[in-house]
């Protein structure tokens, strides 16, 4: 039922995964519990890392030295980290976000009346947080007076992915009701795309906020004028979905991760030269990918969990 | 002994005694009917489910979404949507898509996938075939995207008591599966002539005004 585009063996743009590269391994962190997922706390220089028993430690990543421990907290599952490297945001999944500082000390705690959390996300100045959140609309909360700026726009469901701009004026969603929507840092909508047929799963903005990618159950990748939102150019991915996309720091590249339709089992990481729409298949282990980012200038990175104690830090290829 | 009238009898009684006239000439089976609209049986909102992984849309109207010579137990499935005030509501519009027999979506084209309007009564129905297991997915289930003006957009899913993920009991083993609600976990019941037989499921839909 789920055939290859035949067009794609013609199509320019269509081009099979090239040969394997490794990634480049950074650093180790020692970790208290299996990690469940890592946040990135923008160039500050840290990263926080969640276990899965609820605790947090927040690193040094040019030392991998341990600067906070905070004890388990039953049932914590979602973490971000503010790129000033001050404020973690917290959710147990259900209908609060608590933000602290690094120690722990609560400083906000935003009700979601009758809404339940799956992900959290900061602008790139910290000063409001994205609360995506299950099968609604996402939100935005100002994160120093604690107050609900916006509900975004769906016509149902919520949102797969949502990502800032580099410079932090504007949001794009990637919704579940098909539609790419672009908002300024009000909550306002200022342009959308809905010539998506099937739900977009990923977005991100390029480097120099011009443009959009969107991946998603279409298996294209599908790039947006970010002011108006009009379609620009699509690059078939043959009969994967793609579930994650991001574009790496000097604008010529982008990751993709895809996963096999039929199976969910059988994953690809790529790495894309946009110039040539050539990629390259990185042997990356899935299940073991609990973060990525870009933590330092002109280098992304992703941090794959070692074991119970550890997890590493490995630098993508731009 | 205590006298017990149905509402017909009981308007009919009524009218016969000039208690109750009808101005509008109506006959008293049409008083009943719209007595027992206004006293319309509340009813707690369909639980929600997830939309995803794989809506889409534009999917084409109708509500065969199977085909002649389709593999699979052959599935019936009809049900009213009502208000959570209880009346039904007769403009909504259903989007309903799940996998083929062996769990598969149809990511090309529109297989298993269909958008159809209720009747003026509410009613609704689709023949489809009993959706397979999906990877990842504990439960076999159909998606149901179900909108109305002046109603909440109602996303959920239809699963089914008999998927062997239950055991048999889905009272009791209902956490081994991955329904979002016990509630939106239906009975299925076989029907038709030997030679022709399919399974039937009833999957009333409650939405919540704005």
């Amino acid at each position: 039922m789920k055939a290859v585009l035949a067009s794609c063996l013609l199509a320019s743009l269509c081009a099979a995964p090239s040969h394997s590269q490794e990634l480049r391994k950074l650093i180790t962190l020692p970790t208290p519990s299996e990690v469940r997922s890592v946040a990135v706390c923008g160039q500050s220089g840290l990263a926080a890392a969640l276990g899965r028993d609820g605790s947090i430690t927040v690193f040094r990543l040019a030392s991998a030295e341990a600067i906070i421990k905070r004890p388990a907290e039953t049932g914590l599952r979602i973490l971000a980290c503010s790129p000033d490297g001050k404020l973690l945001a917290t959710s147990k999944g259900d209908e609060t976000v608590v933000v602290a500082d690094l120690s722990g000390a609560a400083l906000r705690k935003f009700a979601i009346a009758g809404q339940q959390v799956s992900d959290l996300s900061f602008s790139p100045d910290s000063s409001t947080l994205a609360v995506r959140l299950y099968e609604k609309p996402t939100q935005l909360w100002d994160v120093a007076h604690g107050t609900l700026i916006a509900s975004l726009q769906t016509s149902f469901s919520g949102s797969g992915a949502v990502d800032f701009s580099p410079d932090g004026s504007r949001l794009a969603t990637a919704d579940f009701d098909t539609v790419i929507r672009i908002y300024d840092r009000s909550g306002n909508l200022k342009a959308k795309y809905a010539g998506l047929l099937l739900e977009p799963f990923a977005v991100s903005f390029m480097p120099d906020g011009k443009q959009l990618v969107v991946g998603g159950a279409d298996s294209k990748l599908s790039f947006l004028d970010a002011s108006d939102g009009h379609l620009l150019r699509t690059i078939p991915l043959g009969s994967d979905p793609v579930f994650a996309a991001w574009t790496l720091p000097g604008g010529n590249s982008l990751v993709s991760m895809q996963v096999d339709a039929n199976s969910l089992k059988n994953f690809t990481f790529l790495v894309w030269n946009l110039a040539t729409a050539k990629s390259t298949k990185m042997p990356v282990d899935f299940t073991r990918i609990v973060g990525s980012g870009i933590p330092r200038k002109d280098q992304a990175v992703i941090f794959l969990r070692d074991s119970n104690s550890s997890v590493t830090e490995w630098a993508l290829p731009d | 002994m205590r006298l017990k009238l149905n509402r017909r009898e009981l308007l009919e009684k009524c009218m016969s005694l000039g208690v109750v006239t009808s101005t509008a000439g109506l006959m008293p089976s049409a008083l009943a009917e719209a007595w027992s609209n206004t006293e319309a049986v509340s009813r707690p909102p369909t639980p929600m489910d997830q939309l995803g992984p794989f809506y889409k849309r534009l999917s084409p109207a109708g509500n065969k979404m199977r085909q002649p010579g389709d593999p699979g137990m052959p599935l019936e499935v009809d049900g009213v949507i009502y208000s959570t005030r209880g009346e039904v509501i007769p403009t909504a519009s259903l989007e309903i898509w799940q996998t083929s027999h062996v769990g598969l979506y149809d990511l090309e084209g529109y297989r298993y996938r269909a958008t159809l309007s209720a009747s003026t009564k509410g009613e609704y129905n689709i023949s489809s075939v009993i959706p397979g297991h999906y990877p990842e997915r504990r439960c076999q289930h159909v998606h149901y995207l179900v909108t109305a003006p002046g109603f909440k957009p109602l996303t959920t899913q239809l699963y089914f008591a008999t998927d062997p993920v239950f055991e048999g009991n889905p009272d009791k083993n209902f956490a081994k599966g991955d329904a979002a609600s016990r509630e939106i976990v239906r009975p299925v019941t076989l029907v038709g002539d030997p030679d022709e037989i399919h399974a039937h499921v009833q999957f009333e839909l409650v939405l919540e005004p704005l």
